[in-house]
């Protein structure tokens, strides 16, 4: 259901040009938990950000559920999320400064023509799921890292993603917290729910189906990438 | 969906008060100032406008001329108008109205000389202004009635309509109230407040050229066009040699229709200052640089703070939102910001109307039911300038991958963009513009009522000139010159300061000759003012031929002193060469001890400089002859009084004592010199306090803007801030950085600013005969004014955020 045939992503800057991703062949079936890891700089994100479609290949082909989507427009891309469900979370959470709690989850639902009443019902539940009904009100200011990450997990949670993209959603968190996140992610996997995170930690890799080795842009298999 | 963006939007308010403030502030003082001149923009091109009927009414008028030169006179005789009406089958009606003539009023315990118009019967037919009690048509039928305005009515009778009551006209003339007027607003050009029939005239005006010349309004009939009238006027005065060989000859030539005469230039006589096409254009040009000033702000305030909020577009972007949501968001929430600004605007304007028609002496209404224009041009300004603000962040921020910024990178790039420094440098040059166009116009006003009229008008008192009582009453004279707060005092016939009055030609030796005006003055007159002879002297009491017999004798030889403008008419290059010249002249429009010398000769003892002005101040100061001549005086000179400047109200009540022991039988006619410069010159006084008014609100407002800049600049570098700090740099290193780049804007804006404030000043300039130089000083004072507000604005910032603790800085981001 996603398909990657020689994916290349190049960044031009005035005076560099980065080779953030070099001929990516990966195919990922559905219901399947991916791990990507590598080295810092090595295109993690970059890959993750072109799974998600918020970001476009330089060359080569996207079969995304069944589309070719790489040379889409921008528009055209926000429309196939908006018809899939992706549900995104970084390690730096990316929570609305001004909206509490429940309004930053309940963005996922606005731009999907969700029902006000339905969206209330299912940012509720998913609070609830993430063990944070009671502080719907608060500013994310007013939480801690891990109650912050967890907002953002309920926050990619709530529109029952088919793909769930996490950029080091536990790289930011002690290993308490990052232990609640793993569980939620594992969780989901299933039911239709493809899981695809980067990270760092070897210890949650492993939890992973398979894991994807990256270095300087290309699929490495584990064994030269130890080297 | 709209509740979540609301939810957004103001909390990011709440959380950004400072911002907010700033930027809502700036714009209402921005929208009410341009409210304001708006306003008065309006009232100008309004100008009788309201009155129904008002396109089918005229004025017709023309020109008197002496030698062949044209002289245009807005009054003309009255058997003219009447002549013309007669035998014009397209005049529907004939609409009299005389010169503002002044004569007391007393009811009861209360008197004070008035401002009186007389009208005919038909008047008010043409001009049916708003009444509250009476019947406008028929109330000059009657020769014994009178129509009041409110605030008179109120003033001798206590109450608004006391139609049927009686008054007195200089203490014996007995008129009936038969209609009350609303008080006439600023914008037209009737100056009417006291209005009596024209058949009442005869008891009440003396002198018969008084009576005879008059304003006249004519009614067109339906479907006839002013030029059918105009094009009939030369074969009219052809037809009547006697109107143009009389005593007063009058040409007819011009046919005005009622809304346009305010905006036409002063001619000899008219009842207000007229206003002018370039003081419109310049109220609307400042206007328009302070709305951009308050608009450049609030696109920049409103682009710094948007770029805070990156994250927010990042996620609302991954969740689904397309570029055109963001962009209806941001501009959905400037329009928000710039309709909260409009409302403070509106109540800003109301507030300051009373003191903003108290000053430009107008009675401008904010009359929202009245006008649909003033709901429907806020609106626009609010949608055009909320649109302006929101679109700009909303195309950067929307243009934003979200990977990018949701990947924690240095928050924005906007917020240093180049159309940030280029928008920054345009309010710069808007303000420097603006401050020499202020700087222009107020030093402008200044020289033209002081050092243009050449005149020391300091303490000045003016007695009762007119032809029911002179102040130069001999005996009167001789008391209040005695008086302890008096320093000097002379007698003066005709306008010191400059305007109409009567013309002679004077011809000299060489043969050449000049239309002159005509002064009556006595020895010591130039010294009461401060003046010294550019040539020959003055007149003195040591000189027998100074002054003419006491008899009047024709043909004996006077003295007379003329202007460095007529030595020019008549072609001396040196003030020197006229003087011991015979000159010759003949009064053209003959009255009092003109006519006893119709064919004058005199000598020239001395020159006097160009003092006074022209009304309009569009010409200079015109020739002039001085003569010495008691008898004219005793009956119809002014006393010009200067005063000592100390115990200046028991020297009041001195000359008020005298004048009733010693004066004619009537309430004393006096005031400042001062009354009289503002009331010709005060509108530019006013123009130019308003606009410095105006300017110091652009600073203010301009301040407003940076010092949100600097704010939002400081904290982008917060972290760069902290980490130099703990580097070493000291607060000065920071503060020295911030300045740089708040200087190359103001550098940048004084390239455009020079220009085009050196433009907007000629033009304005242009309109005054005796006018100032644009110097070079005042192009670099305007920058570095500018400059100075940037750097104490900034300063004030950096310091405090240099002051910061490194610590504090770095753990913000
Ligand atoms: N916007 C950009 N412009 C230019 N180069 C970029 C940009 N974003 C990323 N790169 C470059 O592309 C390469 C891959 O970046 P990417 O963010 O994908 O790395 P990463 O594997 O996620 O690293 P990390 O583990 O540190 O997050 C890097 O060399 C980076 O410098
Ligand atoms: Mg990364």
């Amino acid at each position: 259901m996603l398909k990657l045939n020689n994916i290349a992503k190049v960044y031009r800057t005035t005076d560099v040009q980065t080779q953030a991703l070099d001929a990516i062949n990966l195919e990922i079936r559905p219901n399947e938990f991916v791990g990507i890891m590598g080295p810092s700089g090595c295109g993690k994100s970059t890959l993750l950000n072109v799974l998600g479609l918020v970001d476009q290949p330089t060359s080569g082909e996207y079969w995304f559920y069944g589309e070719n989507v790489a040379g889409y427009s921008e528009d055209q891309l926000t429309a196939v999320r908006r018809k899939i469900g992706v549900g995104f979370i970084f390690q730096s959470f990316n929570l609305i400064d001004d909206l509490n709690v429940a309004e930053n989850v309940e963005v996922a639902l606005i731009y999907r023509r969700v029902a006000a009443g339905e969206r209330r019902r299912r940012v509720t539940k998913v609070l609830e799921h993430v063990g944070l009904s009671h502080r719907a009100k608060h500013m994310p200011q007013q939480l801690s890292g891990g109650q912050q990450q967890r907002v953002a997990v309920a926050r990619a949670l709530v529109c029952e993603p088919k793909l769930i993209l996490a950029d080091e959603p536990t790289g930011n968190l002690d290993t308490a917290n990052g232990e609640a996140v793993m569980q939620m992610l594992e969780q989901c996997v299933g039911n239709d729910t493809t899981v695809i995170m980067v990270t760092h930690a070897e210890a949650f890799a492993a939890r992973a189906h398979r894991c994807i080795h990256l270095l300087d842009g290309r699929i490495v298999d584990p064994i030269s990438a130890a080297a | 969906m709209l509740r979540n963006y609301l939810a957004a939007a103001l909390r990011n308010l709440a959380r950004n008060r400072l911002y907010a403030a700033i930027n809502i502030i700036g714009l209402a003082v921005g929208f009410a100032a341009t409210m304001l001149i708006a306003l008065f923009v309006r009232d100008e091109l309004t100008y009788d406008r309201w009155i129904p009927g008002h396109e089918s009414i005229y004025r017709v008028s023309g020109y008197t001329a002496v030698a062949e030169i044209k002289q245009a006179q807005d009054a003309l005789p009255r058997e003219v108008a009447e002549a013309l009406t007669q035998e014009t089958p397209e005049i529907a009606a004939l609409g009299q109205l005389s010169f503002t003539e002044h004569y007391s009023l007393r009811k009861g315990e209360t008197e004070a000389t008035e401002e009186i118009h007389f009208a005919n019967s038909q008047f008010f037919a043409l001009f049916p202004l708003p009444v509250i009690a009476g019947n406008l048509q028929t109330a000059l039928a009657a020769p014994n009635s009178i129509v009041l305005t409110r605030r008179f009515a109120r003033k001798y009778f206590g109450r608004d309509a006391p139609v049927g009551e009686t008054i007195e006209v200089n203490r014996d003339v007995v008129l009936r109230v038969t209609a009350v007027l609303e008080d006439l607003p600023s914008n037209t050009h009737l100056d009417l407040s006291i209005v009596i029939p024209i058949e009442a005239m005869d008891a009440i005006v003396t002198e018969t050229y008084r009576r005879d010349i008059m304003y006249a309004y004519v009614r067109l009939a339906p479907d006839v066009s002013p030029t059918r009238l105009l094009a009939a006027l030369p074969a009219f005065n052809e037809r009547h040699p006697a109107f143009t060989k009389a005593r007063y000859p009058y040409w007819l030539d011009t046919v005005t229709p009622i809304a346009d005469i305010h905006l036409r230039p002063d001619n000899a006589g008219s009842m207000k200052p007229s206003g002018s096409a370039a003081t419109i254009a310049n109220a609307t040009a400042i206007a328009v640089l302070i709305l951009t000033i308050a608009s450049i702000n609030f696109v920049n305030l409103t682009t710094a703070r948007a770029t805070r909020r990156s994250v927010e577009v990042g996620v609302r972007k991954v969740s689904g939102a397309a570029r055109r949501q963001f962009i209806a968001q941001f501009i959905g929430e400037a329009v928000f910001y710039a309709a909260l600004g409009m409302a403070a605007a509106v109540a800003m304007t109301a507030l300051a109307l009373r003191s903003f028609n108290g000053f430009l002496q107008r009675t401008v209404t904010l009359d929202f039911a009245r006008d649909p224009i003033l709901i429907l041009l806020p609106t626009v300004i609010v949608l055009v300038a909320g649109a302006a603000a929101g679109a700009y962040p909303a195309l950067v921020l929307s243009r934003f991958s979200p990977a990018r910024v949701l990947k924690g990178e240095p928050r924005t790039r906007v917020g240093r963009s180049r159309g940030r420094h280029i928008l920054v440098a345009a309010q710069f040059a808007a303000l420097i513009a603006l401050a020499l166009v202020a700087t222009a116009i107020t030093r402008q006003a200044r020289h033209t009522s002081t050092e243009a009229l050449r005149l020391d008008t300091d303490q000045m008192l003016i007695v009762h000139e007119g032809p029911r009582g002179s102040g130069c009453a001999p005996e009167f004279a001789t008391h209040v010159r005695g008086l302890a707060g008096v320093r000097a005092a002379a007698c003066i016939m005709g306008p010191v300061l400059g305007g109409p009055s009567l013309l002679m030609d004077v011809s000299a030796p060489n043969g050449m000759s000049a239309k002159s005006q005509y002064i009556v003055i006595e020895p010591g007159s130039f010294e009461l003012y401060g003046l010294r002879p550019i040539a020959g002297r003055f007149f003195s009491s040591v000189y027998g031929s100074d002054a003419p017999p006491l008899d009047g004798k024709i043909d004996l030889a006077q003295n007379a002193i003329i202007n460095a403008a007529l030595a020019r008419g008549l072609g001396y290059a040196n003030p020197q060469d006229a003087i011991g010249e015979t000159i010759r002249f003949t009064a053209t429009i003959a009255r009092s001890a003109t006519e006893k010398r119709p064919n004058a000769v005199t000598e020239v003892v001395g020159v006097v400089s160009d003092f006074g002005a022209s009304r309009n101040l569009k010409e200079s100061a015109p020739p002039r002859v001085f003569f010495i001549e008691p008898d004219t005086l005793q009956t119809s000179g002014a006393l010009h009084v200067k005063l000592t400047g100390r115990e200046i109200p028991e020297t009041l009540a001195a000359i008020d004592e005298l004048w009733k022991k010693l004066g004619p039988p009537q309430p004393i006619e006096r005031y400042f010199l001062a009354r009289d410069i503002e009331a010709r010159y005060g509108q530019y006084a006013r123009l130019g306090e308003m606009v410095a008014t105006f300017a110091a609100l652009a600073v203010f407002i301009s301040c407003l803007g940076l010092f949100g800049l600097a704010a939002f600049a400081a904290e982008q570098r917060t972290k760069e801030i902290g980490v130099r700090k703990s580097m070493g740099a000291s607060g000065a290193d920071i503060v020295r950085l911030m300045l740089w780049d708040f200087s190359k804007p103001v550098l940048w804006g004084s390239l455009i600013a020079w220009p085009a404030g050196y433009l907007i000043m000629r033009r304005w300039l242009d309109n005054f005969a005796d006018r100032i130089d644009i110097e070079f000083w005042m192009f670099p004072t305007a920058s570095a004014l500018a400059l100075l507000i940037a750097l104490l604005t900034v300063v004030g910032h950096a310091l405090l955020v240099a002051r910061a603790e490194p610590v504090k800085a770095l753990r913000y981001e």
